[in-house]
């Protein structure tokens, strides 16, 4: 292992993947490194493929080609025992906050201690409270995850993704369809548990002002592959279009406004070739 | 033309590959190191949603369809006088037949799509996903105790479906239409053999069950995790596994009784 590996908690080195049997590429030789202890950004266009880069990173995806170190080991050669004790040092924030609909919130944060640990049932109190705590929750323990707000579901989800002090935590669109002061306070947390808790925290998000203001490192993704790297100063001050564009917020620009198609006139024209003999029968028209 | 060849072939390789999975699930959830401490609250309580909350509908269902079997059987027994022979007659169709065969369609379409349609939205909200990012296998957390209440809980429901039917016969036959009470039971005892009706009609409801959850289990976990794909899966789970249950109770009736 070499002294940069030690430095970083997730190596990816020329990961080739593709949906289904090849049909759809999602990347290319990408290569991206994660610094431990570390808040990193993953940012793109949506359908880039970022939730993908996530489930790559916890195995539920198998690449193509590439390696995908996680603290030294290499994920896809994993066996599926050897990837379940991996997988007990990450978690991951879903988007959707994926509580169990059927438990309590404090349920929901006792079940991976419960299905890891042979803890009595006082200490596993204690440990939820705490989590609870953290993020704000302890009123709402018996509360079920129907009767939560989308925000204190995501904190809830968040509360239980640290239950077992995992080394990696990947946080997949924290921000999206928040309201701006629970979009405030996870920016807060994700913030205040990576330091207090020394996580490496990876967030996939295109929410750029949020990110930027608490991220150390910043991707972007476009194209199959990583386009631009850097700290968020680094890149604010990048004069690469894609970057300008994606950091600006433009409309159009070296990401087309337009999902790849046909020549827009050809599409509402019909064909070409029928194009050309309306215009010689115009022409004949006009002669006659 | 070509196209339609393609298709075909398309559906075929598909179907295989639907069987493969559904086939490596199964493996999956049942093979392993059993957990009894940590299954055994997780099967009581799929044993409840599955079986428990099924009884109204197999009771109310059995004793229908048992005075049905009555009072049909009568009309056409008492042209012949032959109305002592109600009692077996509402017994053996029960046993052998309606009893297996009405509760699998009964319970594929209370707790197989209800089976289908939660693990499916289960998928859809990433709790499945989630579970996995926890270490958790969800076919061992989720497939395999729903399995094996289905397994378990058919049997039985189809037990209690008989049993039903045939105090439904006897509500009818006997205290409607005044068949002889004693001719009734004891008819029906002499006629009706341990082996031979009770233990098949046992053999074909085990078979069914493992069927009909297996079909209800595989649709929903292999389904699209959108609107449109759960209600696809949960339909194709009613249809599968009636059809299913329809076929394959023709195959075990003629191994048994042809």
């Amino acid at each position: 292992m070499t002294s940069a590996d030690a430095d970083d908690l997730v190596v990816i080195e020329n990961l080739d993947f593709a949906h289904g049997y090849g049909a759809h590429q999602v990347y290319k030789g990408l290569e991206m490194r994660i610094p431990r202890g570390k808040i990193t950004a993953v940012m793109g266009p949506s359908g880039i493929g970022k939730t993908t880069l996530l489930r790559l990173i916890g195995g539920q995806l198998k690449p193509q080609s590439g390696s995908i170190k996680f603290a030294g080991h290499d994920i896809p050669q994993l066996s599926r025992s050897a990837l379940y004790e991996q997988r007990k040092r990450m978690s991951m924030l879903f988007q959707s906050g994926a509580l169990f609909t059927d438990m309590t919130v404090f349920d929901n944060i006792a079940f991976p201690i419960r299905e890891h640990s042979d803890l009595p049932d006082e200490i596993i109190e204690t440990i939820v409270l705490m989590k609870l705590e953290a993020v704000g929750l302890r009123g709402a323990r018996d509360l079920m995850p129907g009767e939560l707000s989308g925000g204190m579901a995501r904190r809830a989800a968040l509360a239980r993704a640290i239950a077992l002090d995992p080394e990696l935590i990947m946080y997949d669109e924290p921000f999206a369809g928040q309201d701006p002061i629970s979009m405030g306070v996870i920016v807060k947390l994700i913030k205040s548990l990576n330091n207090s808790l020394g996580l490496t925290s990876v967030v996939v998000t295109h929410d750029v002002a949020e990110v930027l203001t608490i991220a150390d490192k910043v991707f972007i993704i476009a194209d199959k592959k990583v386009v631009a790297e850097g700290t968020p100063e680094e890149l604010k001050a990048s004069d690469d279009d894609l970057v300008q564009q994606f950091l600006s917020g433009d409309a159009d620009g070296p990401v087309p406004f337009h999902y790849k198609a046909e020549s827009f006139a050809k599409d509402i024209l019909g064909e070409e070739a029928d194009a050309d003999s309306d215009a010689e029968q115009r022409k004949e028209r006009d002669n006659a | 033309m070509l196209d339609r060849v393609a298709a075909l072939g398309k559906a075929v390789l598909d179907n295989i590959a639907g069987a493969g999975q559904a086939m490596v699930m199964l493996l999956r959830a049942l093979v392993g190191k059993p957990q009894i401490r940590k299954s055994w609250p997780l099967l009581m309580q799929q044993m409840y949603s599955v079986g428990v909350l099924s009884l109204v509908i197999i009771i109310v269902s059995g004793l229908f369809i048992g005075m049905v079997i009555g009072l049909q059987g009568y009309t056409i027994l008492v042209d012949f006088g032959a109305e002592q022979s109600l009692g077996p007659m509402v017994a053996l169709s029960l046993l052998r037949e309606l009893g297996p065969v009405v509760t699998a369609l009964l319970f594929a379409g209370r707790a197989g799509s209800a089976l289908t349609a939660e693990i499916g939205l289960m998928k859809a909200t990433e709790q499945l996903s989630s579970l996995e990012m926890m270490a958790v296998d969800p076919l061992r957390r989720v497939i395999s105790p729903r399995f094996w209440a289905g397994f378990y809980s058919m049997p039985i429901l189809a037990i209690i479906f008989s049993a039903v039917g045939i105090y439904g016969g006897y509500l009818v036959g006997v205290r409607w239409l005044g068949v002889d009470e004693g001719a009734f039971w004891s008819v029906m005892q002499s006629n009706v053999e341990w082996g031979q009706d009770i233990l098949n009609g046992i053999i074909k409801s085990l078979v069914f069950a493992f069927v009909v959850t297996w079909i209800a289990l595989h649709k929903g976990f292999h389904c699209t995790p959108t609107s449109v794909g759960i209600s696809r899966a949960t339909t194709s789970t009613v249809v599968t596994a009636s059809l299913a249950v329809l076929g394959l109770d023709f195959v075990l009736t003629a191994l048994m009784f042809g």
